[in-house]
């Protein structure tokens, strides 16, 4: 008996002493709950929806989308971008897998959106009116700002994989752990719908500034209404391509009505939004050179950008090899640097010329210099002048000299000492007003076939041929103007060369080159670069060359849906034609 | 610093002199006898003599052990305790542990198959051990031994016990080793000529014949190493011939009714081996690791009936390392070039180029060093009572534990610059580049990790033991509470209420109940406590009237259990709610320096998250042969469920957001442990001869993976061992371009060229892609685990040896590419075993063993498939140890009461398939073998 009670008396004081000792500590954790309570909890959220935003440089592996397109070649063989080179990408393995990324943008857009919904601050209305204004106004701005990042990561979808499931509200699971909800692929037409709507209600909110001012410094890399109309005229662009119109396409991969007077709507409105931001009046061209190096600074031609902190990361991974931890990266191809006209009269440049062939790049676009690192010229800290040629400090045999002859000067800060482990900030720019005058000049072309038309009573303010020089006639670029005799499928070519050749290194060549379905003669053409001999002081001999056989096929004009999203949804996401 | 070292060796030296001296002239009686007590087993809270043990467990004693190891615990449990896996891997000195499993793996994803460590029970790590002052482990294994770990029991439980004092005249016992450390088998590579010609090889093969080494630079190497034409090896020119390693212990053992003691103090010293690290004066840069432990326990009877245990430990320790990483130092040393540049371009200057710039010898000599301290203090009381008179049986006992773990890590920071050597001037001197990067001279001191972790334990228990005529009744009912706070996380919390019940009849027929309320923080409050029953029985057929032990069975016995056991370790914690958590930055304004950081949703809930849980079945039986053989052996099934599984495979990402992890999956597992023991004694012949053997096989009953299209159903993991990996099938190299041209059957990897790998289409879908990979055979860790020992003695001399064989893992080459895929990744070196190999070429297309070498990316060879897999079966000389005993006369006579001196090789033999390299080192430090020799004084 005694036995029993000293057993039942110890038992009874060990379950009284251990009262909540499992519990967990919650000072570190953050619940759903608490979250849009507080003011900064909600400001942090739409920092994350920020985050996902593409980061340009180096954003594939360590390399980037303009090595996997006719622009240039990754020196690194091992960087995954080569994947695109030879052709060894599909539904299983693509170097350039948004997918998942994008709907995790979206879904905290979504999160955001929702959460903020039922704020009012009432809280504060009679007992601080100063206060409950100032958050109200931060509540329609920042819900502006949320509703741009979502049609700005489903553009992103969009352009790679034509339809896609258009989600616009948190996705739940159910009991068993499945998605409430059809998750099934949502036509071309109603996903650029819902872009262009998204763009249309944070243009229309006012409390959101069409441009971040002066005295809006800290803004800066926020998106704008400037940047919704932006993202506005790219998606029309885009959708009145030719990717989108051709005959017989399912609803899922484009329009299904491509008659000529549809397709006329459709380059309209493009050329309609293009001109949109163009009259904001907000942004101006500024001298080409300045707009890839503008550091923590703000551009006037900048529309939207996203800045990064102080490294070297992207410019020590294209330093020329012969410089201190240079990594060489990217090597331009022969075939940007041939799409450079001559200064002069605005020709083509033309190796069968001896005189141009025997002085490449000299009497060229000026643009050329300011964005490609070429042969002998003066470059780095201590600056010296690069040796491409075979032997030379930076040429072959030498491991990782650029495989082209070439090596990149946009984007890429061109005095810093690495050895001193000197850094440079960065901004990544989405948008710049340059696009813009581009974006109007194709689409007015393909709109009214003819290159001189213009109506100002109808908003249409310049012509194609217009708008194409605006861009070549800009500050220290200085090309001479498309005469106006030009037919509109000559200007059509040229308006494309423009743009590849002003827009290089933007992330552009790459979609540019799908949507006009010109893939084939393009990426999948032979990937060009120059040899270079030293035949005297400064005097070379420069061979163009085959670097690398190119592999594209038109089925790649879409990016194949990943299998893993094919297989989860039990088929109901279907795969792009021919994947 | 170095001053310091060179300071502690000395104080050694001067203690191991005064301590022979002492032990020479000591005047000290000394008793050897030893009281021949009962064999006890260490159980759960308590022990059990050894008929009455129903459950599955296997003891080694401490003794045993010390000879497989310099100092590390776990490296000493190879294949010693049937049931036990270790994980071979190199170590380098200072490097805590190896991975241990129970049989085997039972559970897979992020669950920790690690089995719970108790040490005098308290949860400890092995690594916070030294061997000199374990009395035995013991390894419990089933359901019936672990019930009382509750939610931690699942992966088996390890008990350590440490040596105790005893009611005897205070013996002291001094042992004192040193020896020296030697690579096992290093990687080999070829030369710098016949890498220009491998070189040359792989140009052709790519058409970039134009870039090739000429004959000119090529007839240089000849010549031998040179500034213009180096050729030579990084580990001749940066690793020593031999480390060394010494360890000294000195402990006293003693007591009286009142008080017992056991106190033991030791250093232990273990060099790097690398060399030329003494360049600057005020430091070394090699590894050097200094450990100084010490225990007391102590046994304390401060009333009648009520006995007190106070024990305190600890280690402290300093490792003094490179400032740059392992892997970073051994990477560089199989991938830097030896052809290219010197190891130093000019004196004081390291070669290298802009590409190959951190000289693998300027990361061992020119970074500066680290300095990792850490300690590990442990002390415990424990308060024991024991009734009298009508209650006689009854105990009460409590005890408390604190310990603290910290460790903190200092870089002193340097840099260095190379030069790489650009051509020569007409009068053939090298010409050199500037310095490639910044040479400094004083390190720059920092702190980069500071960790800290504290544990408190407590527990109480209540036993009953009663003889009741025939009957013996054991009964338990203990509490257990634990929390550890590591750094700032939310402290990891354990709570048990356990009991136990006990009955034996006639010592013949023996049974027991166990079971455990037992939780952690980690789950959701309604799964937290979870209960944990057990129960086993055992019979001991020899104690049976009619058993007649004549015919040679000296004793049998036989043993089964069932019952649950619990893991908690599953990966995650508090993930049964929705939290927010950090996500994301990004920079707005002008300036560029306003970092913002995100929150955004963490994964979503799995509202029913629960503890694995395990049912085991264990049989068994022991017998004893011709008073001379042991036989222990036992088959187990073990059923696991409530594994955690990803739902991401079922859910599309367009949720957005991570989905949690569910538990869903199982396991089935089963196996044998055995072991067989035989002990002889012929006149003055000792023999003595042990072999354990551990298998286990596993089976993924489910795993919630992703559907599969009908065409690669094969790729399933349901069905599947634990650990198996999936790769395609080589079937040969293309031969030539019509060959790949007229194959319907298309790689999907990139263009292939001749002397590519082919591989099997498994599906017949004319293409070669993901969905022809299949299950490979083999598993990334061995399941078969033999140990065999050889013990012999003659007089005074002893001789052992322990083997050690392990069975069914195959290696993949591809997890060491810098070695096995030539001039992946920059590398600029290739294998002797490439080489022998003889990679494809035109010229030997038939006979080639390896694929093409190629300068460039070679995505269709360099993935995962049977080419690249080897058998990793292996037998290993553990130990080998050669001893002499004073005999007790004349030790008396020393007035020593036993001397013994010894030589000891470890790792001194091996076999594997690979050869090439040591399996267990295939990158990062080398494994060791070491030689040593000691002596162990007690008087």
């Amino acid at each position: 008996m005694k036995l029993k009670k000293i057993f039942f008396i110890l038992s009874a004081i060990l379950i009284v002493t251990s009262c909540d000792y499992l519990e967990p500590d919650s000072l570190s954790l953050k619940y759903k709950e608490d979250v849009y309570q507080n003011l900064s909890y909600i400001d942090q959220v739409l920092t994350s929806a920020y985050s996902n935003l593409p980061a340009g440089y180096n954003d594939i592996d360590g390399s980037w989308i303009a090595s996997a397109s006719d622009e240039a070649e990754e020196v690194d063989a091992s960087k995954k971008i080569h994947h695109f080179n030879i052709g060894n990408w599909n539904e299983f393995n693509n170097p350039d897998d948004v997918w998942a990324n994008c709907y995790k943008g979206i879904r905290k857009t979504c999160d955001f959106l929702e959460g903020t919904d039922t704020i009012s601050w009432y809280a504060y209305k009679g007992n601080n009116e100063v206060e409950y204004t100032r958050r109200k106004v931060l509540l329609k701005r920042t819900r502006a700002e949320a509703k741009f990042l979502q049609a700005f990561y489903y553009f992103e979808l969009v352009k790679r994989y034509g339809g896609v499931p258009l989600i616009t509200k948190k996705l739940n699971l159910d009991d068993n752990g499945a998605i409430i909800g059809n998750i099934a692929r949502e036509s071309f037409a109603n996903c650029v719908q819902h872009i262009v709507n998204l763009c249309d209600s944070v243009i229309a909110c006012p409390e959101l500034s069409v441009a971040w001012s002066a005295t809006e410094d800290g803004y800066a890399g926020r998106a704008s209404g400037g940047a919704a109309m932006a993202l506005k005229s790219r998606t029309l662009l885009y959708a009145a391509s030719d990717l989108y119109n051709q005959p017989g396409l399912s609803s899922v991969f484009g329009y299904t009505d491509v008659s000529d007077d549809a397709r006329k709507l459709r380059w309209e409105s493009a050329a309609k939004a293009a001109y949109a931001v163009i009259a904001t009046g907000k942004y101006t061209m500024q001298p080409y050179n300045l707009i890839f190096t503008l550091g923590s600074g703000r551009g006037t031609e900048v529309i939207f950008e996203r800045r990064s902190g102080s490294d070297n990361v992207f410019d020590k991974a294209n330093y020329p090899i012969g410089f201190e931890k240079g990594a060489t990266g990217t090597c331009p191809s022969q075939n940007l640097v041939d799409a450079y006209e001559m200064k002069a009269d605005g020709s083509k440049f033309d190796w069968n010329n001896p005189i141009h062939a025997a002085n490449p790049y000299a009497g060229r676009d000026p643009r050329l210099l300011m964005t490609i690192l070429t042969n002998n010229e003066l470059f780095g800290l201590p600056a010296r002048k690069v040796e491409i040629w075979q032997g030379g400090l930076d040429g072959l045999p030498r491991q990782k000299a650029t495989k082209t002859g070439y090596y990149l000067k946009k984007w890429v800060n061109t005095a810093l000492d690495f050895s001193l482990n000197n850094t440079t900030f960065h901004q990544w720019i989405y948008f710049r007003i340059g696009e813009f005058h581009l974006n109007y000049a194709e689409a007015m072309n393909e709109a009214f076939k003819n290159p001189t038309y213009k109506n100002t009573s109808i908003g249409y303010m310049r012509s194609a041929i217009e708008a194409t020089n605006i861009v070549r006639s800009r500050f220290g670029v200085g090309m001479p103007g498309i005469p106006a005799t030009i037919s509109y499928e000559d200007l059509r070519q040229r308006i494309r060369n423009e743009r590849r050749v002003e827009l290089a290194f933007e992330g552009h060549r790459w979609f540019d080159a799908r949507r006009w379905m010109i893939g084939s003669t393009t990426l999948g053409s032979d990937l060009r670069g120059v040899n270079i001999v030293k035949t005297g002081d400064n005097t070379f001999l420069y061979t163009p060359t085959v670097v690398e056989k190119r592999v594209y096929d038109t089925k790649m004009n879409l990016y194949p849906i990943p299998q893993s999203e094919i297989n989860k949804t039990g088929g109901s996401i279907i795969q792009n034609p021919n994947w | 610093m170095k001053i310091n070292r060179y300071k502690s060796r000395f104080a050694i030296l001067i203690i191991q002199v005064l301590f022979f001296q002492l032990s020479v002239f000591a005047q000290q009686n000394v008793s050897a006898d030893k009281k021949a007590d009962e064999k006890k087993v260490a159980v759960a809270y308590g022990e059990l003599s050894a008929d009455a043990v129903t459950s599955s467990i296997s003891t080694v004693s401490g003794d045993n052990l010390k000879k497989n190891t310099n100092y590390n615990v776990s490296e000493s449990l190879f294949g010693m305790l049937p049931g036990l896996f270790v994980e071979e891997k190199a170590l380098e000195p200072g490097s805590a542990k190896l991975n241990m499993f129970i049989r085997g793996k039972s559970t897979f994803g992020n669950a920790s198959n690690a089995p719970l460590v108790f040490v005098d029970g308290f949860e400890r790590d092995l690594s916070e051990l030294t061997m000199e002052d374990i009395e035995n482990i013991s390894v419990l294994k089933d359901a019936a031994s672990c019930a009382l770990y509750g939610s931690r029991g699942a992966n088996g439980v390890i008990l350590v016990t440490t040596k105790r004092g005893a009611e005897q005249k205070t013996s002291y016992t001094f042992r004192s080793e040193y020896g020296f450390q030697q690579p096992t088998k290093l990687p080999r590579f070829v030369g710098s000529k016949d890498f220009a010609k491998f070189y040359n090889e792989a140009l052709d093969n790519d058409g970039l014949s134009n870039l090739k080494y000429s004959d000119e630079k090529i007839a240089g190497y000849d010549n031998g190493n040179s500034v213009l034409n180096p050729d030579f090896d990084w580990a001749n020119e940066m690793l020593a011939a031999s480390a060394p390693i010494s360890n000294v212990n000195f402990s006293a053992r003693g007591g009286n009714q009142s008080t017992k003691f056991y106190v033991n103090i030791g250093y232990l010293n273990n060099t790097g081996i690398y060399k030329g690290t003494d360049k600057y004066t005020d430091y070394s840069t090699n590894i050097n690791y200094d450990r100084y432990n010490f225990r007391t326990n102590l046994d304390l009877i401060v009333l009648k009936g009520l006995s007190v245990k106070m024990d305190v430990s600890g280690q402290i320790s300093t490792k003094n390392a490179p400032n740059s990483s392992t892997s970073s130092i051994w990477n560089a040393m199989y991938k830097y070039p030896t052809h290219l540049f010197p190891v130093m371009a000019e004196p004081g200057t390291l070669g290298g180029t802009p590409v190959y710039y951190n000289s693998p010898m300027g990361q061992i000599t020119e970074l500066g060093y680290d300095r990792i301290s850490s300690r590990y203090l442990q002390s415990s009381i424990q308060a024991l009572y024991e009734f009298d008179g009508t209650l006689k049986g009854l105990s009460v006992g409590a005890r408390y534990a604190y310990d603290n773990i910290y460790s903190i890590t200092e870089n002193n920071t340097k840099t260095f610059g190379v030069k790489d050597v650009l051509g020569k001037t007409t009068s053939g001197d090298p010409i050199l580049s500037q310095l490639i990067g910044k040479n400094s001279t004083v390190p720059v001191f920092s702190i980069s990790g500071e960790s800290q972790l504290r544990r408190n334990s407590f527990e109480a228990y209540s036993q009953y033991v009663k003889n009741i005529g025939q009957s013996t009744i054991n009964a338990l009912i203990m509490y257990h509470q634990d929390k550890q706070y590591v750094d700032q996380y939310s402290p990891y919390a354990f709570q048990t209420l356990g009991g136990k019940l006990h009955y034996g009849y006639k010592n013949t027929y023996f049974a027991e109940l166990s079971g455990s309320f037992s939780g952690t923080e980690v789950f959701a409050p309604k799964n937290r406590q979870n209960f944990y029953p057990a129960a086993s029985a055992a019979w001991v057929v020899s104690n049976e009237d009619f058993f007649n032990t004549t015919k040679g069975i000296d004793y049998l016995k036989f043993n089964t259990s069932a019952g649950f056991v619990g893991n908690s370790s599953v990966g995650e914690r508090f993930t049964y709610r929705q939290l927010y958590v950090n996500s994301g930055s990004i920079i707005f304004g002008r300036g560029n320096t306003a970092i913002l950081y995100g929150l955004a949703e963490g994964t979503l809930p799995n509202i029913d998250l629960k503890p694995e849980r395990a049912f085991k079945f264990d049989i068994g039986m022991n017998m004893k042969l011709f008073s001379s053989l042991t036989l222990d052996a036992t088959y187990f099934i073990e059923e696991r469920s409530n594994i955690l599984t990803t739902s991401s495979s079922q859910i599309s990402s367009v949720l957005g957001v991570a989905v949690p992890n569910i538990n869903k999956g199982k396991t089935s597992v089963s196996g044998v442990d055995a072991s067989l023991i035989y002990n002889k004694q012929l006149r003055d012949v000792g023999i003595s001869l042990g072999l354990n053997l551990s298998y286990y096989n596993s089976v993924i009953k489910e795993i919630n993976e992703q559907a599969l299209p009908d065409f690669a159903s094969y790729q399933l993991q349901k069905g599947q061992a634990i650990g198996s990996s999936l790769g395609l099938q080589a079937i040969g190299f293309y031969q030539n371009d019509a060959e790949i041209a007229s194959d319907p059957v298309k790689p999907q990897f990139g263009t292939v060229k001749p002397g590519d790998i082919k591989y099997k289409d498994q599906n017949g879908d004319n293409k070669i892609d993901d969905y022809d990979r299949v299950y490979l055979p083999g598993l990334n860790m061995a399941n078969v685990d033999l140990g065999f020992q050889i013990g012999l003695n003659y007089k005074g001399f002893d001789i052992s040896a322990f083997l050690n064989a392990q069975l069914g893992e195959s290696i993949y080459l591809g997890d060491s590419p810098l070695l096995f895929w030539p001039l992946t990744d920059e590398s600029a070196r290739i294998t002797q075993y490439v080489a022998d190999r003889k990679p494809w070429t035109p010229g030997n297309a038939t006979s080639a063993n390896y694929p093409r070498l190629t300068t460039q990316d070679s995505p269709n060879n360099y993935r995962r498939s049977d080419f690249w897999m080897i058998n990793g079966d292996k037998l290993l000389l553990r130990t080998l140890e050669l001893g002499y005993a004073l005999n007790a006369t004349t030790a008396k006579k020393l007035f020593l009461a036993n001397a013994r001196v010894y030589v000891r090789g470890m790792n001194l033999f091996s076999l594997d398939h690979l050869k090439a390299v040591d399996p267990a080192a295939m990158s990062g430090y080398p494994m060791m073998k070491s030689f040593q020799m000691g002596f162990n004084l007690s008087f």
